[in-house]
C-alpha cells in the first residue's frame, strides 16, 4: 500500500481562490504557457472558462464559481481536440468537469499531453437557469449549501482527487495543495512549493463528506428507480421534454458533429407518421423522444460524469441528470467502472477478459 | 371571398367546438394541433378521429415546438397523402413558407388554421407548473391590453394577421369570435362546416387595437439589453452564452442538419489560438461564441419571423430573440420583405435586379 | 487610429476583374498602401457574409470585396448575388451598430489599376480616422 499523500498548506486567501496567485508565478515564470480557469464575463453576469497567458487577466478569475457554465471537459476539448500543440496548460477544474476531460482523452478528444489538471474539494453548484434568471445568485456556494442542484445533492465524487494536484479545502480546513502523481509533484515543485503536511485531516473530511453522500445517491436514485420504472412511469418523468436535445450538447462526453438522433428526425416520412397516428390515434410530436434517450445512455452512459450539465441546459425541466445517473450508475458498476476515475482504466466497451462478467449463479450475462 | 362564420363568445370553447365541427366535415385523414400529454402537459400531435386520440387544445397559448419546423421534418421527403388540417399561430405558418421556398418542406395537402394571435407564454412558465388557469383570461386580448408574461417577441409582435392561412380565426363585432376564410379552399370548409351560422368578419377596431399596444411593446422589447450599441454590448450580452446552440436547434430556419458553426471548419486549431494568445493574452474557450450569432444573423436574418423560440429554449436567458428581430427586421425592410408572405416571393438573397442599389460599389 | 498605427485591411478580390485590376496596379509601379492583405476568390459572390463577420470579429480594421462591375461578372451573375449580400451584411451590422463602415464593396475592373489605387488609398484614409477594431483585444469572442 502506498503511503498517504503529503499536501503544500497556501497561506493567503482562503478556499480556491489561493490558488490564483500560484497560477499567476506560474506564468510569470514561464512553468506554464497558460491557465484555463473560469473568469467572471464582461457583463459580470456569468463565469467562462478562458485560456489565460496574461497573469492581469487573472484578477477576474474565479477558479470555483457558484454555477457551471460550460464545462471544463468541453473547454479543454474545444483548445486541444486538435492536438494540445506543445502548450503547457494548468488547467483548474471541478472534480467532475476533470473527470469528463479524462473520459474524452480517452474517447480522443482531449489531448492532456501538456496539461495539468489541478482539481479542487466541490461543494456543489446552483442551478443555472435560477442563476441566470437572477432569483438563486450567490458569490460563492458554501458545504453547508442546501440550495446546491439535485444532481450535487447526491454526489459521491465532489471531492475525488483526480487531477494531477488536488486542493482540499473548507469547513475550517486550511488550503492544502495536494500532488496526486509524478506531473504534480512537479507542478508543486515549480510553484515554489513543498508537500510538506499531513493531509490526514482532510482525508477524513472528505471521506465522512463521500460516506454521507453516497448514502444518499443510493437512497434518492433508488426512489427515481421506483418511480420511473416501467414505460408509463417513465414517460411521466420524460412528459415535458420538447426532444430539443439541449442536453446532448451540454454533454461534456457526447462530442459527435452530426448526432445519429438528429438524423433520425428527418427520416420519417410523412405517411408514416399519419400511419402510426391513425394506428395509434396520435402520434405526439416530434417522434422519437424515448428513443432518443434510451439511445443517448446507450452511446455515453458508460463515460457519464454526473456533471449535470444536461439537466441545466434543459429548457424543459426534465429531472435528466438525475435520470442518466441512475442508469449509468448500473452500467459502469457491472463492469467495475467508474468513469474518469482511472485513467490507465480502459473505457469498458473497447477491452474485455476473456473470462469475465458471468452472473452470480455462474450463468452468463 | 367567402363569408365568415360567427362562432360564438366563449374561448377556448367556441374555437374547440369550431375545430371539431371542421374536422367532421372537412374530409381530413388528421388533425396538427396542440393537445394534452399524458402528464398533463401540452405539446403538438399529429392526431385522427381513431380512437386513442388526446384531448385537443388547438391554439393553447404555448409553443413547445415551433410548428413549422415539425411540419418541416416531416414533409422534408414528400407531401403528407391526405388532407390534414394544421393549426398554427401565423409566426409558424409564416416560418414554414420560408422553409418551404429553400426546398425544405412541403405545402401540398396541408389546410391551414391560423388565428389573429395574442401571443404564447415562454416554454419556462410551462414546465414551472403553469396548468392553463390563466387561459380565459388570456382571450381577452383583442381589446388591446397587453397580457402579462407573454414571450418578449409576442409583446412586440407586429405581424399577428396571417398572411397563407385557410382559415382565419378572428375577434369580430361584440365580444364573438369569427372563423373567416383566407382562401376558397377555406370558404368551403365553412360553408359545410357551418351552414347556418350567422355571418361573422375580423373586427378592425380589435385590429387596431392589438396593432397599438403591439407598437408600444415593440419599442419597449427592443430596448434594454436588446439595444446593442457595438461590439462591447454584444460581448457584454453573449458573454453568459454557453454555446448550447439551442437558439439554433429550436429555429424554424435553421434547416441543416450539420451546422457549420460545428463542423470540423470552426473547430480551433491550437497553432492559431496560440497567436491569438499571444496578442490578446487570453481567449475564450470554446471560442467563436460572437461568431456563432452574427454568422447565424448572416444566415438567416432575411427570413427570421421572430417567433421567440430561441429565447425560450435559452438556458441563461439571452434576449436572443429580440436580438435577432430587430436585426431581421433591419435586413428585411432593406429589401422590402417580409418572411412568409406569399410562398411564390423568391428570397432576397436568392434573387436580384440588374439596376438596383446602385449606391453599392461605385 | 493614433499616430503611426497603420490600418490592417483584408481584401477579397475577384480572379477576373479586381485581381487582374490590382496585378496591372502592381506592375505599372503604382504606388499600393502595404497593410493590406488579399485573398483571391474566382468570384466575388463566393465571399460569405461568415467571412467578412471572421474578419471584422478576428480583428481586421478594414475589409473590402472587390468585383466585377454589375453586368460584366464573368459568371454572368455572380456580382448581382455578391451586391445583395454586402447590402445584408451592411444591415447587420448597422443594426448591431456595429461600425458598419469597416465593411465596403467596390467594383474594380481588370483595365482600372488606377480606380483600384484610388479605392484603396481612400479606404485606409476613411479607417485611419476611426479607432483600431476593439476586436483585436476583446478576450471574451
Amino acid at each position: 500500500m502506498s503511503e498517504a499523500p503529503r499536501g503544500a498548506t497556501i497561506q493567503g486567501e482562503e478556499g480556491p481562490r489561493a490558488l490564483v496567485p500560484l497560477l499567476a508565478r506560474a506564468l510569470e515564470k514561464g512553468t506554464s504557457d497558460a491557465v484555463l480557469l473560469p473568469l467572471r464575463t464582461p457583463g459580470q453576469d456569468s463565469y467562462a472558462f478562458v485560456l489565460v497567458k496574461d497573469p492581469r487577466l487573472l484578477r477576474q478569475a474565479d477558479p470555483l464559481p457558484p454555477v457551471q457554465t460550460v464545462t471544463g471537459g468541453r473547454a479543454l476539448s474545444s483548445l486541444t481536440r486538435h492536438g494540445g500543440g506543445g502548450v503547457r496548460i494548468l488547467a483548474v477544474m471541478r472534480p467532475c468537469e476533470a473527470r469528463g476531460a479524462i473520459e474524452l482523452s480517452k474517447l480522443g478528444q482531449v489531448d492532456l499531453k501538456d496539461v495539468t489538471l489541478i482539481t479542487m474539494d466541490c461543494p456543489g453548484t446552483v442551478p443555472l437557469q435560477r442563476f441566470a434568471r437572477g432569483d438563486l445568485r450567490p458569490s460563492a456556494v458554501g458545504f453547508a449549501d442546501q440550495d446546491i442542484r439535485p444532481i450535487c445533492q447526491v454526489c459521491d465524487l465532489s471531492c475525488a482527487a483526480v487531477g494531477d494536484l488536488h486542493l482540499g479545502w473548507g469547513e475550517g480546513l486550511a488550503p492544502i495543495l495536494i500532488p496526486m502523481d509524478e506531473r504534480g509533484a512537479e507542478a508543486l515543485l515549480a510553484m515554489g512549493l513543498r508537500a510538506e503536511s499531513d493531509t490526514s485531516e482532510w482525508r477524513t473530511t472528505v471521506s465522512s463528506r463521500s460516506q454521507e453522500r453516497r448514502e444518499r445517491r443510493e437512497e434518492r436514485l433508488g426512489q427515481l428507480r421506483v418511480a420511473s420504472s416501467g414505460l408509463d412511469n417513465l414517460m411521466v418523468r420524460l412528459d415535458s421534454c420538447i426532444n430539443c436535445h439541449n442536453c446532448m450538447r451540454a454533454c461534456p462526453i457526447c462530442y459527435c458533429r452530426v448526432c445519429a438522433f438528429d438524423i433520425r428526425r428527418q427520416e420519417r416520412s410523412a405517411n408514416e407518421v399519419l400511419d402510426l397516428a391513425k394506428a395509434r390515434g396520435s402520434m405526439r410530436l416530434p417522434m422519437d423522444t424515448l428513443m432518443f434517450h434510451l439511445g443517448r445512455m446507450n452511446h455515453m452512459s458508460l463515460n457519464c460524469v454526473s456533471c449535470g450539465a444536461c439537466e441545466d441546459a434543459c429548457p424543459a425541466g426534465v429531472p435528466i441528470a438525475q435520470l442518466f445517473a441512475m442508469v449509468s450508475d448500473r452500467t459502469q458498476s457491472a463492469f467495475k467502472y467508474r468513469a474518469g476515475m482511472d485513467r490507465q482504466q480502459r473505457s469498458p466497451l473497447i477491452t474485455f477478459l476473456e473470462k469475465e462478467l458471468e452472473g452470480e449463479d455462474g450463468q452468463r450475462c | 371571398m367567402a363569408r365568415g362564420a360567427d362562432i360564438g363568445t366563449e374561448m377556448p370553447k367556441a374555437l374547440r367546438e369550431a375545430v371539431q365541427r371542421l374536422m367532421e366535415t372537412g374530409g381530413f385523414e388528421g388533425t396538427f394541433t396542440l393537445a394534452r400529454t399524458p402528464g398533463g402537459g401540452v405539446d403538438y400531435f399529429l392526431s385522427t378521429k381513431e380512437e386513442g386520440a388526446p384531448e385537443l387544445l388547438p391554439l393553447h397559448p404555448v409553443m413547445p415546438n415551433h410548428a413549422g419546423r415539425l411540419l418541416r421534418e416531416m414533409t422534408l421527403g414528400g407531401a403528407m397523402r391526405g388532407k390534414v388540417l394544421v393549426i398554427t399561430r401565423p409566426c409558424e405558418l409564416r416560418g414554414f413558407v420560408e422553409i418551404v421556398k429553400r426546398l425544405q418542406g412541403c405545402l401540398d395537402n396541408l389546410v391551414f388554421l391560423s388565428v389573429v394571435c395574442g401571443g404564447v407564454f415562454p416554454l419556462s412558465m410551462v414546465s414551472a407548473g403553469w396548468d392553463g388557469k390563466r387561459t380565459e383570461e388570456y382571450w381577452a386580448y383583442p381589446d388591446g391590453r397587453p397580457v402579462q408574461g407573454l414571450r418578449p417577441a409576442c409583446q412586440g409582435c407586429t405581424e399577428f394577421i396571417p398572411y397563407t392561412a385557410d382559415l382565419v380565426v378572428a375577434p369580430s363585432a361584440n365580444g364573438h369570435w369569427a372563423l373567416t376564410a383566407g382562401s376558397e379552399e377555406g370558404g368551403r370548409l365553412i360553408e359545410r362546416a357551418f351552414p347556418s351560422a350567422p355571418a361573422a368578419e375580423m373586427d378592425p377596431k380589435a385590429l387596431e387595437a392589438m396593432a397599438v399596444a403591439r407598437k408600444a411593446g415593440r419599442e419597449e422589447v427592443l430596448s434594454h439589453e436588446a439595444d446593442v450599441k457595438g461590439l462591447s454590448d454584444l460581448v457584454k450580452v453573449f458573454g453568459r452564452c454557453i454555446g448550447c446552440h439551442a437558439c439554433s436547434k429550436a429555429c424554424p430556419i435553421c434547416y441543416c442538419t450539420l451546422c457549420t458553426f460545428e463542423s470540423s471548419r470552426m473547430e480551433d486549431r491550437m497553432e492559431q489560438s496560440k497567436g491569438q494568445l499571444e496578442v490578446k493574452g487570453g481567449i475564450r474557450a470554446p471560442a467563436g461564441t460572437v461568431l456563432f450569432h452574427i454568422g447565424r444573423m448572416g444566415h438567416m436574418a432575411v427570413s427570421c419571423v421572430a417567433c421567440g423560440c430561441c429565447q425560450d429554449v435559452c438556458p441563461v436567458g439571452i434576449p436572443v430573440s429580440l436580438l435577432f428581430k430587430k436585426v431581421g427586421e433591419a435586413v428585411q425592410a432593406r429589401f422590402e420583405y417580409v418572411p412568409g408572405r406569399d410562398v411564390k416571393e423568391a428570397l432576397p438573397i436568392n434573387t436580384f435586379q440588374p439596376m438596383e442599389f446602385k449606391e453599392m460599389g461605385e | 487610429m493614433s499616430g503611426n498605427e497603420e490600418p490592417r485591411v483584408l481584401g477579397f478580390l475577384c480572379n477576373w476583374c479586381a485581381y487582374a485590376g490590382a496585378d496591372l496596379a502592381g506592375v505599372s509601379r503604382l504606388q499600393l498602401p502595404a497593410n493590406f492583405r488579399v485573398i483571391r476568390t474566382m468570384c466575388s459572390a463566393r465571399t460569405e457574409p461568415l467571412f467578412l463577420f471572421k474578419a471584422l470579429l478576428g480583428g481586421m480594421d478594414g475589409v473590402l470585396v472587390a468585383g466585377c462591375h454589375p453586368g460584366d461578372c464573368h459568371y454572368q451573375r455572380g456580382n448581382y448575388f455578391t451586391r445583395r449580400r454586402l447590402v445584408m451584411v451592411q444591415e447587420i451590422l448597422k443594426a448591431l451598430n456595429m461600425e458598419h463602415e469597416r465593411v465596403r464593396l467596390h467594383w474594380v475592373s481588370a483595365s482600372e489599376c488606377s480606380l483600384y489605387q484610388k479605392v484603396l488609398t481612400e479606404f485606409i484614409e476613411d479607417l485611419k480616422g476611426m479607432e483600431r477594431n476593439a476586436a483585436r483585444d476583446e478576450v471574451f469572442l
